[in-house]
């Protein structure tokens, strides 16, 4: 046995013997899932949950590990510096989808690793939210939002400032798409969320998953609406449906902006009620786009 | 399964091997679990896109050394204020482990102990290696060739000499 197995063995012994220190199971769970909800709050560009597409319409995508690509011999690697070559007409959901996958191969890198300049497309540069596939329907969202909860016009900011997203592995088609707008009242700002969920989507709205003690609510409920949950929590309430057209929508107001809020900072109140959350959730403009 | 249920299976399973990974990364026990609690947070949010891979553990070693090398860059958040250069020994805690390796592998270069973690710890080869950290083959073959001069300088024959009982058991798979 040579000295250099005899060092993997003893890295081995010396990784054995690291003090561990003592952590809550659930601790990395609830860690992540805060970050998740930090994500929605913010402004940043980009950050979506979108599903590879491999082999869809006339895509190519080249991902690590897929046999037979010449160009990735090392398939363990992830992180290949091949790019993709995305052939979906540009502006379309597929071709939102699509330049979504793409960002797996840089997946896992920090600007300080990355060692390519950025070859994509000016297009692809942009806001995601600002892109031809949903920009119209963000837009929608604001304004039944609006006509709903703000006749004034004073507390709500319709401007789209972030998007979230999910893309159907098969049909390259969306199967969520979500948004939040600021809130003003009591001179401090918060926000309220909208999500759209499909059914073919592979988990629930993110603001059902972010919240527990849902209530199930079975009067008044608005056209088209099957079914409705609500829930009251400090700083908010939030409602989901269930709609006839098969769509999940859920809305969430809150009187802070963002999850990083320092504590005893003023919260926006005159907060809307939930029957108006459950209005805008039955709102009928609030539909995913499609090519 | 919610994401929260497969990612909490998926941690229950390989955390405790990320954090071994991390400590020898590191050569600190805290800042090896800021890493492996960074790692984790950025999974959990990726969780949908990457589950759908086969390649979990790839993934999630090359998310751990890239914060790794973000973290050695970012020294002005050390905790412990030090007059010491960021790529120099840190003094030993209380409590680690009284082992020669573990010292000089501390002693080594952040990007030294780095190529020597994921060729002989985590079994990577030169090829592999090159594509994590984004340099090439050579550079690899050059710091693991400067790591290893400098371990056999300080161990001499304690690298040759099998530990008193050495553990059998899968190697470091990430």
């Amino acid at each position: 046995m040579n000295d250099l197995n005899l060092l993997s063995d003893r890295l081995d012994q010396l990784g054995r013997s690291a003090p561990t220190p003592a952590v809550e199971p659930l601790d990395d769970v609830r860690r992540g899932q805060k970050a998740l909800r930090r994500r929605w709050a913010c402004g940043a560009a980009g950050v979506a949950t979108a599903v590879v597409a491999v082999g869809v319409l006339s895509a190519i995508v080249n991902l690590p590990g897929d046999p037979g690509d010449p160009n990735n011999p090392g398939s363990d690697s992830p992180g290949s510096t091949a790019r993709p070559r995305i052939e979906a007409a540009s502006g379309t959901v597929s071709s939102l989808c699509l330049q979504e996958s793409s960002r797996l191969l840089e997946f896992g890198q920090t600007p300080e690793t990355v060692r390519s300049p950025d070859p994509r497309k000016a297009e692809e540069r942009r806001p995601e939210w600002e892109h031809p596939a949903v920009a119209p329907q963000l837009a929608a969202y604001g304004q039944v939002a609006a006509a709903i909860l703000d006749s004034s016009g004073t507390h709500l900011d319709t401007r789209v400032t972030n998007v979230q997203y999910g893309c159907d592995p098969q049909n390259v088609r969306l199967t969520s798409l979500g948004t939040t707008f600021g809130w003003t009242s009591s001179g401090a700002r918060g926000m309220v969320q909208l999500e759209v969920v499909s059914p073919e989507h592979s988990e629930k709205p993110q603001i059902v998953i972010s919240h527990d003690r849902w209530i199930a609510t079975k009067e008044n409920l608005p056209a088209g609406v099957t079914k409705a949950w609500a829930t009251e929590y400090h700083g908010g309430r939030a409602v989901y449906v269930e709609r006839q057209d098969g769509l999940t929508v859920a809305v969430d107001a809150v009187g802070t902006w963002g999850n990083n809020v320092a504590p005893g900072s003023p919260q926006a109140r005159d907060l809307p009620t939930i029957a108006k959350l459950l209005r805008v959730a039955a709102g009928e403009s609030l539909t995913l786009p499609e090519d | 399964m919610s994401r929260a249920a497969e990612f909490g299976v998926y941690v229950a399973q390989r955390r405790l091997h990320l954090y071994r990974s991390a400590w020898l990364l590191c050569g600190d026990s805290h800042r090896a679990e800021d890493l492996v609690q960074e790692t984790l947070t950025k999974l959990y949010l990726a969780w949908p896109r990457v589950s759908r891979v086969d390649k979990v553990d790839a993934y999630v070693r090359r998310m751990l050394v890239n914060a790794n090398i973000d973290e050695s860059r970012r020294s002005w958040r050390r905790e412990r204020l030090t007059a010491e250069l960021p790529d120099t020994l840190v003094p030993a805690e209380v409590g680690e482990v009284a082992d020669e390796l573990w010292s000089a592998l501390r002693a080594l270069p952040a990007g030294q102990r780095r190529v020597v973690v994921m060729r002989h710890y985590w079994g990577l080869s030169v090829e592999q290696t090159a594509s994590d950290l984004g340099v090439s083959a050579g550079t690899v073959k050059s710091q693991t060739s400067a790591a290893l001069t400098s371990l056999r300088r300080t161990l001499g024959t304690e690298l040759v000499t099998p530990p008193a009982a050495i553990a059998s058991g899968n190697r470091g798979d990430a």
